[in-house]
């Protein structure tokens, strides 16, 4: 019997010793307890004296590795250790009250930085939030949009990556713009510090919009060079093809020249393996020719289109704040409805980036990254024409989120901002009425005795979940172990007792 | 008959709820699961990632609590790989390592994924209970905690860690935990201090500590107890043991629901004859 087949018959006669513990208690479970306690504190005290004493002290200090001095600052905790193990001597027990004073400042102190911040603060945050977006200050929306817009136009980067930080502005002024809708429908005080904010953000988005077209015209400009490349690689992809062709045809000319005595296997393997090279790498030049096609055609009306939305966005985006309630409602709408324009551009560009990345991912066949990046003149060509995967990827997340927005009713919130406030205000209701009954200094009576007594069917309602997800856990455990009982251990038992 | 039922011997409530287990087990009776919100968010989280990213995956539990979170390793494993994805194992339980073998066992083979390539196990790394000061140390400089890998061979022999020097460059980390040493570190240190996106899958015990976590947006999505094993198998599309489970699991809920209706009508009817 091998090892491992006596371990499973082990751990299966041991999880049934533990089992017959449900009909009664028998020496068969208590060998098991004992055993598993026993086991359990042996390797706890293994880890303790390996990972702490040794690597932790003893190397440290009587062996660092070459070139390291002893680390005597050690000394402190081994004191501090001694200290904490003298509470067994009756006569010197208060010396060890000075390690553990040590001990649980040190954790009060770090708790206190880290878990305040993530159980506290960032929870009462979360609790109050929705009320906040819900209060419908016309300034917050404001107020956001401003630091975005100020955000994008400090960012500096690449085109991709403005452009990426451009569409995050966008998404924020789409709310934007939906929230003031709502807010602002027939009645919009003229000349008031609202008027002036909003014709702020007006200003602000045709500045980012302009921003973004100076990027726009370089990316175009990268990616018609991004083409023309394309193009060259198929001639630089077919001479090496002809390499590999010629590779196979002087492998097999050397070997029958010189009739070395080399096995037929070997031979044969040989050529197996560069055929298939061979067929890969047709297999990956007949789709990047393909692709050719696609990539010239997309990149030249991607340069249209940039030069099209220019054209549009100098001459016909009306970002002049309009006068009367209804003209500003109507600006709304066609600037929303512009401004939808620019992400059809986006998504040209999302196409364009996945067909090059594919490219990339078909130059894997060909082993030939250096040589080809030579040849075209960039570091690399795997990356040079992957270099918009990465941004591809979030660009793509981001149109995801404008798809749904864009997509619902501009005039109408989003809905599920009301049945999150009925979220958010039963949780807020929750905390209140519970956190009143654990407040004792006044007697639950009247108003604080029904807030308390509500208090109290939230928590069990909350023990109640909770319980409901212990049952799950320790299901979910006697599911394991029955998995294992019926599968490993039984099959193991069968072939055991069938003598194979 | 109340006297019966009121007397019967709880050996006769272990056997049923055992053969509710063990029946869905030998015969699955394929019942529908439909994935969370939150199980479908972590989802998400790794699908959007760009190929070849790198993703931190703490094992911060043991063999006891393997029922619950090894499927969940598999499954999001099975995930990783597909995408492509480099995975960086660590642990805060001593067990943890083991865990981890086992996980990158079962999977790595089927992506033909490399050790030192696509994954990796650093190992655990010792320190106080409450695993905050470990996770400080990982989101700092992670070869102070890990000078070498689980198999005592130095990180910079590894392709795979050369541009990784804390958790600040995994584009997501994601905390298996049994309790604590593990996510509430993650959330404390990690997400609070340095703004990390955190991922969890936690057994069921805990889970409803860490929606609330979830809720906040402290972590970007959540995996509780088996249930949430099984809605990511859903979603990747493979047959694990968290929806092998998932028939018994429910079938011994509805048991168990069924003993609780029962239990209290008998009550009802004991209260009603006594009047």
């Amino acid at each position: 019997m091998l090892f491992e087949e006596f371990t499973i018959l082990l751990a299966g006669f041991l999880t049934l010793c533990i089992y017959s513990f449900l009909y009664k208690d028998n020496p068969l479970y208590r060998f098991a307890e004992h055993l598993y306690v026993g086991a359990s504190a042996g390797y706890l005290f293994a880890r303790g004296v390996n990972d702490v004493l040794y690597k932790k002290l003893w190397v440290p200090l009587l062996d660092p590795s070459p070139g390291m001095t002893p680390d005597y600052w050690l000394l402190i905790p081994i004191i501090l250790g001694i200290f904490m193990i003298l509470k067994l001597v009756p006569d010197v027990a208060w010396i060890s009250r000075w390690a553990i004073a040590l001990v649980v400042g040190g954790t009060i102190g770090l708790s206190m930085t880290t878990r305040f911040k993530s159980d506290v603060i960032k929870q009462v945050g979360a609790t109050i939030k929705p009320f906040q977006t819900m209060q419908g200050d016309p300034f917050q929306s404001l107020n956001d949009l401003a630091k975005t817009s100020k955000e994008r136009f400090q960012f500096s980067g690449n085109p991709t990556d403005t452009l990426n930080a451009s569409n995050q502005y966008y998404l924020k002024f789409y709310r934007h713009l939906r929230y003031q809708l709502q807010y602002y429908e027939g009645n919009i005080p003229a000349g008031s510090p609202e008027f002036l904010s909003l014709k702020q953000s007006f200003d602000d988005t045709k500045k980012v919009l302009e921003k973004d077209l100076v990027q726009y015209v370089a990316l175009s400009r990268d990616l018609t060079k991004m083409a023309q490349l394309h193009e060259q690689l198929l001639l630089h992809l077919e001479a090496e093809l002809k390499k590999v062709e010629r590779h196979i045809a002087n492998f097999v000319t050397d070997h029958n020249a010189v009739k070395k005595d080399l096995s037929v296997d070997y031979l044969k393997e040989n050529i197996f393996v560069m055929d298939e090279h061979f067929k890969n790498c047709v297999k990956a030049l007949t789709k990047v020719k393909q692709r050719n096609d696609q990539i010239q055609k997309e990149v030249a009306d991607f340069a249209a289109n940039i030069q099209e939305l220019a054209d549009t966005v100098r001459l016909n985006v009306n970002f002049a704040f309009p006068s009367s309630s209804q003209d500003f409602i109507d600006s709304l709408k066609t600037n929303y409805d512009t401004l939808s324009q620019r992400e059809k551009t986006q998504r040209q560009l999302l196409s364009i980036a996945t067909l090059f990345s594919e490219t990339a991912k078909n130059l894997g066949a060909f082993e030939a990254d250096e040589e080809l990046a030579n040849s075209l003149g960039v570091p690399s060509a795997k990356g040079y024409f992957d270099s918009l995967g990465q941004w591809a990827a979030s660009c793509k997340e981001r149109l995801g989120e404008y798809e749904t927005l864009m997509a619902s009713d501009l005039s109408t919130v989003p809905r599920e901002e009301g049945s999150e406030f009925l979220k958010a205000f039963i949780i807020a209701f929750g905390v209140l009425t519970i956190l009143i009954y654990f407040f004792f200094s006044t007697e639950h009576k009247g108003m604080v005795g029904v807030s308390a007594k509500i208090g109290i069917y939230f928590l069990m309602i909350c023990f109640g979940s909770s319980f409901g997800y212990t049952i799950m856990a320790r299901i979910s455990l006697l599911i394991g172990r029955m998995q294992f009982l019926i599968g490993d251990f039984w099959s193991t038992m069968a072939r055991f007792l069938s003598g194979a | 008959m109340l006297e019966f039922f009121k007397n019967l011997d709880r050996r006769n409530v272990f056997l049923l709820i055992a053969i509710s287990v063990l029946l869905p087990l030998i015969s699955p009776l394929g019942l529908p699961l439909l994935p969370d919100p939150e199980v479908k968010a972590l989802y998400n989280q790794i699908d959007a990632l760009p190929e070849g990213s790198k993703i931190a995956l703490s094992f911060d539990y043991d063999p006891a609590s393997g029922p619950e979170l090894k499927p969940m390793a598999e499954a999001i494993l099975h995930h990783a790989f597909k995408k492509k994805h480099k995975v960086y194992a660590m642990a805060l339980y001593p067990a943890g390592p083991s865990m981890a073998n086992e996980a990158f066992s079962n999977v790595a083979d089927i992506y033909k994924a490399e050790y030192g390539e696509d994954y990796i196990n650093l190992g655990f790394y010792y320190g106080p209970n409450t695993g905050l000061n470990q996770v400080a140390v990982f989101c700092t400089d992670i070869r102070r905690a890990f000078p070498v890998d689980e198999k005592k061979k130095p990180l910079s022999s590894y392709p795979m860690m050369a541009e990784y020097n804390s958790l600040k460059d995994a584009a997501l980390t994601i905390s298996l935990s049994a309790g604590d040493p593990g996510v509430p570190a993650y959330v404390s240190v990690a997400n609070a201090v340095h703004g990390l996106k955190i991922g969890a899958g936690v057994t069921a015990v805990s889970a409803p500590r860490f929606y609330a976590f979830y809720n906040s947006g402290q972590l970007v999505g959540l995996l509780g107890g088996l249930g949430g094993a099984a809605g990511y198998e859903v979603l990747n599309d493979i047959k694990g043991k968290g929806l092998s489970g998932m028939d018994a699991q429910s079938m011994a809920h509805l048991v168990i629901i069924l003993l609780i209706v029962f239990s209290n009508l008998l009550y009802i009817i004991e209260k009603k004859l006594e009047e």
